[in-house]
């Protein structure tokens, strides 16, 4: 109770400047649990009620948009007042977006399909095979840096289809997204042969974006944090 | 060489209750098929494995998760020993390898949310300063007298370690154990150095003859030989320097590891200087006050500008125009293709891709056209001061961290370092860690194929290049601080003194924020601003504007490296 109290409190001091800005853009994609999207219902999803809470704390505003994954990564990077989220964090990243974070701690794993698993204990165990991701996956570049053979489709569930139609050995994915996607699939999916990196998922937004503005919101995040708001919804898988 | 017979004696006699046979056959698979040679004897070393297979009993079964930068050393450790351990103690091992500044931003992470995102790191001990002043971390010390004894390796024997004083705080406590390490040496081409059609060609340009640089100022010289005059060797263009200039989290270690110090930034004193450090930061008693020179730093003072003026310089004028786009990575990789003759600072991490298949370095016997010496300095540089930079990736374990996780990643930090495991580690990563690896005949074997790695670990110059150090107070904070001024100024778009009084500003403004956080140690009290002339007419840093024209010096390699 005095957690709450005492970020609510903080709430109220954050509420500078910013609230008189423009709101910033904010740039999403779907990504269940984490962002979920439809035709028939409001976006919603953990990392969208992390990113709305640390708004509401730093007394800003947003308006909220929808790109696949690698042309909102662009559009962040070069429009002013655009951000998006939730995308991994890299060092290869790092200079072209300002970053606040992380709003999701992703685990990634490494599927192979029901019918033909694979023996994957390390990393190196892939490197003969032929792997899927997508376009705007932060580990999907990292791997194809480190000459993994990969192929990236165009949205995160169509490395699953091509996975289940054997155009590749194996498909990467974050293990929460997974089980989601295959089951609105309608496929099977084994659990992951290795789950073998971890993203931090962020909001990144373009490099001209106020450094006030980004810092109140920054402090907002970590005032969640500090209370234990987003303890439940950061629940980690071991 | 430190040998503790008591320690295997221990080991020897330990009961192996619960050792399953998997686990013998594990070990004799390991120490025949991977873990030779040792500086152990095999029983020694069965005795070892045998220890840990026992100690982890309680954690069989668990997964634990780790991270470490990319480099060969750290592949190797994910890759082979990760799956090693997880054969002979049960506990499974997610070893990740990611850039060095993910790392920083992961760990950094845990520490401000309170995640356990991962049961430990090997983390640069650069981050000392702040593992000592935050309270996150868990100081090594006691964990291995405490909570920690019973899974505390009884032949770790820390003081074969050459590297404990990085990862030791001014409290006398270890927080960071290494487990690997590397310099940042000079690096050139000995076979066309050796050419006497190049020597007189050089001998009758400058006047002096060409060698190992002492200063900048014959490494210039050295610079424009190769990329001006020279120009091509065998039908192929070469370059007479070779940087990286990207705007990325690498550009900013790239200043802040070496440029700084080895112009001469600093105060002398080992291993950082006092009482202003190679970042600049004027420290006193173990509080940071400053780092622009108006706070009795350095970091914007005539010497700081002038190494960041040279680097830029230097990189427009004689690397390879690819050199602006490439990062620590890249860059590393980039001296085997065969077209670099020197580089003012090699980072050894890279050795393995010298005397790999793909090498265009060395002779049709595997022999390295090659050497490393100590690094030239710069005109603001005397004697005392650091002589260039070491990084030691040590073992670190964050206080949030679920006891039994704790427990099951300490040992598998352990065996990561153990006498089993790091003679062999060290033949292929080229990482050295313990006195007794480098000590050994096999290690010695090499030294012809290592071009003076050998002899560097071998002398007291292991001590002079030395990491940053305590005076950092917040290494994740302030980093960033670096590539984001140093890469607006190479990239023109504020002059390198506009960028480097940025700079300093900026880590005032990030000192002056954490001297208001009560939860930390040795916490910054900044000085009040004085009039900069004031400052830099004082003794020692930061140093008043000097001629930095100096005479350019060489000497023969033998000479250059009796300085170790």
């Amino acid at each position: 109770m005095v957690m709450r109290l005492a970020v609510r409190l903080l709430a109220g001091l954050m509420v500078t400047s910013a609230a008189m800005a423009a709101p910033l853009k904010l740039i999403t994609f779907p990504i269940p649990p984490l962002v979920r999207i439809s035709d028939h219902q409001a976006p919603s999803g953990y990392a969208l009620n992390v990113i709305h809470r640390m708004f509401e704390l730093a007394g800003d505003d947003y308006e909220l948009d929808f790109q696949p994954e690698k042309r909102a990564i662009r559009s962040a990077t070069e429009a002013p007042n655009t951000c998006v989220f939730p995308i991994d964090r890299s060092q290869e990243r790092e200079a072209s977006l300002s970053w606040i974070g992380p709003v999701s701690i992703s685990r990634h794993g490494f599927y192979s399909h029901p019918d033909r698993p694979l023996t994957i204990r390390t990393l190196a165990d892939a490197r003969p095979y032929t792997i899927s991701s997508h376009l705007g996956s932060g580990l999907g570049e990292y791997l194809q840096s480190l000459d993994f053979r990969m192929h990236l489709a165009s949205k995160n569930h169509l490395g699953l289809l091509m996975l289940n139609a054997g155009r590749v050995d194996l498909w990467i994915s974050d293990t929460r997204s997974a089980p989601i996607l295959a089951e609105r699939l309608n496929l099977r999916l084994n659990a992951p042969e290795l789950v073998f990196f971890t993203t931090l998922r962020s909001l990144g937004c373009n490099r001209q974006t106020s450094p006030e503005r980004l810092q109140a919101l920054e402090n907002a995040l970590l005032a969640m944090y500090s209370s234990g708001e987003l303890q439940a919804i950061l629940d980690l898988e071991p | 060489m430190k040998f503790s017979p008591v320690s295997f004696a221990l080991l020897a006699t330990l009961p192996l209750v619960g050792l399953a046979e998997p686990a013998d056959d594990a070990i004799e698979h390991w120490l025949s098929e991977e873990f030779q040679p040792s500086s152990l004897s095999r029983d020694q070393q069965r005795a070892e494995l045998n220890w840990f297979a026992q100690a982890a009993a309680p954690y069989r079964g668990m997964t634990i998760r780790v991270v470490s930068e990319r480099i060969d050393t750290h592949a190797y450790e994910a890759n082979v020993l990760a799956r090693a351990f997880t054969d002979i103690t049960g506990i499974q091992v997610i070893h990740e390898v990611t850039g060095e500044d993910d790392l920083v931003k992961k760990i950094q992470a845990q520490m401000d949310t309170g995640l356990n995102i991962y049961d430990a790191y090997i983390n640069d001990t650069d981050f000392i300063g702040t593992h000592y002043r935050r309270g996150k971390t868990l100081a090594l010390t006691d964990y291995m007298s405490g909570a920690g004894a019973d899974v505390t390796l009884p032949s770790l024997d820390l003081d074969d370690f050459i590297g404990l004083a990085f990862g030791t705080a001014p409290d006398g406590k270890l927080y960071q154990l290494p487990s690997q390490q590397f310099a940042n040496l000079y690096w050139y081409r000995h076979d066309w150095f050796s050419r006497p059609d190049l020597q007189q060609q050089f001998e009758d340009r400058y006047g002096y003859a060409l060698g190992v640089p002492q200063n900048w100022a014959a490494y210039e010289d050295i610079a424009d030989f190769f990329s001006h005059q020279v120009r091509e060797i065998d039908g192929q263009r070469v370059w007479g320097h070779m940087d990286y200039g990207r705007t990325d989290p690498s550009l900013g270690w790239r200043i802040s590891d070496a440029w700084l110090s080895l112009a001469g930034a600093g105060d002398p004193g080992l291993p950082n200087g006092l009482p202003v450090d190679d970042w600049g930061i004027r420290v006193e008693g173990c509080h940071p006050v400053g780092a622009s020179v108006v706070r009795g730093g350095a970091m914007d003072s005539p010497a700081a500008i002038y190494a960041v003026e040279t680097y830029i310089e230097w990189l427009q004028r004689f690397a390879p125009p690819a050199a602006y786009d490439m990062t620590f990575t890249t860059s590393g990789e980039w001296v085997a293709q065969g077209q670099v003759a020197q580089q003012v600072f090699w980072y050894t991490a890279f050795l393995p891709a010298l005397t790999g298949p793909n090498s265009r370095v060395q002779n049709d016997q595997g022999e390295p056209l090659w050497r490393v010496a100590p690094s030239p300095r710069g005109a603001y540089w005397v004697p005392g001061m650091k002589s260039g930079y070491q990084d030691a990736g040590g073992w670190t374990l964050l206080r949030n961290t679920p006891p039994d996780r704790l427990a099951a990643a300490w040992l598998y930090a352990q065996f990561t370092v153990s006498k089993t495991v790091s003679l062999r580690k060290l033949l292929l990563g080229l990482t050295p860690i313990r006195a007794s690896d480098i000590h050994s005949k096999t290690f010695g074997d090499r030294a012809l194929a290592l071009g003076g790695l050998v002899e560097f670990y071998r002398s007291n110059a292991r001590n002079i290049w030395t990491p940053t150090g305590t005076n950092v107070p917040d290494y994740a904070a302030l980093s960033g601080i670096w590539w984001q001024q140093v890469g607006r100024a190479v990239r023109g778009e504020v002059s390198v003194a506009d960028a480097m009084s940025n700079m300093a500003s900026l880590v005032d403004a990030e000192l002056a924020q954490l001297a208001h956080k009560s939860d930390r140690r040795c916490a910054p009290r900044l000085n009040s601003p004085e009039p900069r002339a004031t400052w830099l007419a004082r003794p020692g840093a930061p140093k008043p504007a000097m001629d930095t024209d100096v005479a350019p010096q060489t000497l023969s390699y033998e000479e250059a490296i009796k300085q170790w």
